[in-house]
């Protein structure tokens, strides 16, 4: 077989470089992509976070929800602006060093999450007691007051205030158990994106050897 | 009897000289600021499973056994680990989340799950920054082990983690129904409603401390560290994990109608003594020694079993 039959082989100048057109091409595809993607993020979030309210506790479980729901979108952003500019080391190693800090904050604010959520069902909570209590109250005045009527015997009222209890006590787990699915999910974009975050910018601040 | 020259000297060799090694460098002074973050909720973790265990909770059973296993493995291999020493970003990375847990953990003070948290960072941040990212697949079992006890309430983990996979009150419900079952089949008129076992003469409700999950947790885990103390084979330990639950399960139904037969029959007394801490030591004593024999049966079917295919 001889070299000229390939005309790529035939030019050691071409093959030598890094970088091919289509290599070159592919890269700023990246970049457009990956732009467009961390913009959209920016603009989400802009709009959602606006009025900025950090100090009440439905703005912050909202914006971080749906922030949770969106970062896998910042993430492949990052993910191609990073591959666009990997020669390019004069902004490589800054962009590696903000995916890390961006991934170490994902990390840290699921913390945030989990505190936020453990309030949350706690008020919840309460709510459906305060209400369980309030009807338990009026049963007991029924029970005590004279004008029984000849179907609300004592008895019946002592049944329908045990399933009461018992009703409120399902009526608590499924609340419970809901704000739990919606932190486990904000919690689960966090990390994961995060610790992808941090993957990123370590490959980014790696040495070629 | 050691002199006090003596005690000088160790404390000297043990303490003073690696302190005055790590305050040399960056990276030895950053190691030191997130151990100060350790040493300020070990207290509080200590006091934890301390007051647990004497009041007759296993938590504390399953963290030593895990640190226990952690501390073997770690042990076994030390000498493969102290020459690897942490790339350039992976120092860079582990000194970013000492720093960040060490500076969030003021902050975090108000429960222990947090500091909790922040201290899993920040132990992660320093192996990361004295060893490298690559000591965690080295060391698989510890970082496992030694991730869980990092938090001492495991029954909470494992009840978050239950209840959210599984219907509201499903395994309540699930051992009323088997206890009523098992009841009527020895004669008694019991019926299931919802959570409560009911009777002519009154109801029990099963509450989620009577489901037996916990117990079924602890005697898988006691199976599972079993079969890594003595070595056995994934699926064998899949099976000593299998059966343990099994048995506990269906242990807790007999223990269900114990329970509920006193309340309703027996009297207040009776009652508070099966549900309290002498009925369940009772309890955890008879479904030892069945899983001790179920699991001896088993082990000694195997060979057979595998004589039979050869």
């Amino acid at each position: 077989m001889s070299s000229l039959s390939n005309p790529r082989l035939s030019n050691p100048n071409r093959t030598s470089e890094p970088q091919t057109i289509r290599d070159l091409i592919g890269k700023k595809f990246c970049l457009i992509v990956g732009l467009t993607c961390i913009a959209g993020f920016i603009i989400d979030l802009f709009v959602l976070a606006t009025p900025l309210n950090p100090f009440t506790l439905e703005w912050r479980i909202n914006v971080l929800q749906q922030m949770g729901d969106r970062s896998i979108v910042l993430f492949f952003g990052i993910a191609l602006l990073l591959y666009s500019i990997f020669e390019q080391k004069a902004i490589k190693r800054p962009l590696s060093l903000v995916c890390l800090a961006i991934g170490v904050a994902f990390v840290l604010s699921c913390v945030l999450i989990v505190r936020d959520s453990i309030i949350l069902q706690n008020q919840a909570i309460q709510t459906i007691s305060t209400q369980e209590q309030q009807i338990q109250s009026q049963i007991e005045q029924a029970q005590s007051s004279p004008e029984l009527s000849a179907q609300a015997t004592p008895e019946n009222l002592q049944v329908v205030s045990q399933q009461l209890g018992a009703q409120a006590t399902t009526v608590k787990q499924s609340t419970r158990q809901s704000i739990a699915k919606a932190a486990t999910a904000s919690v689960g974009n966090f990390l994961v994106v995060g610790v992808g975050l941090i993957g990123l910018g370590r490959l980014g601040l790696k040495r070629v050897r | 009897m050691p002199s006090l020259q003596g005690i000088h000297q160790t404390t000297s060799k043990w303490i003073v000289r690696p302190l005055q090694v790590a305050l040399k460098t960056n990276h030895g002074r950053l190691v030191l600021l997130g151990l100060t973050a350790g040493l300020v909720y070990f207290p509080m973790w200590f006091e934890y499973l301390f007051s647990r265990a004497f009041r007759g909770k296993i938590g504390w059973f399953l963290v030593i056994s895990m640190l226990f296993l952690a501390g073997l493995e770690i042990w076994s291999k030390r000498k493969s680990s102290s020459n690897n020493i942490a790339s350039e970003e992976d120092r860079l990375l582990g000194h970013m989340l000492i720093i960040s847990g060490v500076g969030l953990f003021p902050f975090c003070r108000f429960a222990l799950w947090p500091q909790a948290v922040l201290w899993l960072l920040i132990l992660t941040g320093i192996a990361m920054s004295t060893w490298g990212l690559g000591i965690f697949s080295r060391f698989l079992t510890p970082t496992f082990f030694i991730g869980l006890t990092v938090y001492p309430r495991i029954g909470l983990i494992s009840r978050f983690a239950w209840e959210l996979i599984t219907p509201p009150q499903f395994l309540e419900k699930t051992m009323a129904w088997g206890s009523a079952l098992a009841m009527r089949l020895v004669g008694f008129s019991a019926a299931q409603e919802g959570v409560f076992i009911t009777f002519p003469e009154g109801a029990v409700e099963v509450g989620w401390g009577c489901n037996g999950l916990d117990m079924a947790i602890t005697i898988a885990a006691a199976g599972l560290f079993m079969g890594l103390l003595y070595k056995q084979k994934r699926s064998q330990m899949v099976w000593l994990i299998a059966v343990a639950v099994a048995v506990t399960l269906l242990a807790n139904i007999p223990r269900l109608m114990i329970v509920t037969v006193a309340h309703v029959y027996w009297g207040e007394g009776w009652f508070k003594f099966w549900h309290g801490f002498w009925g369940g030591q009772i309890f955890s004593g008879i479904l030892f020694t069945i899983y001790y024999y179920v699991v001896e049966a088993l082990t000694s079917q195997k060979p057979i079993e595998e004589k039979a295919a050869k």
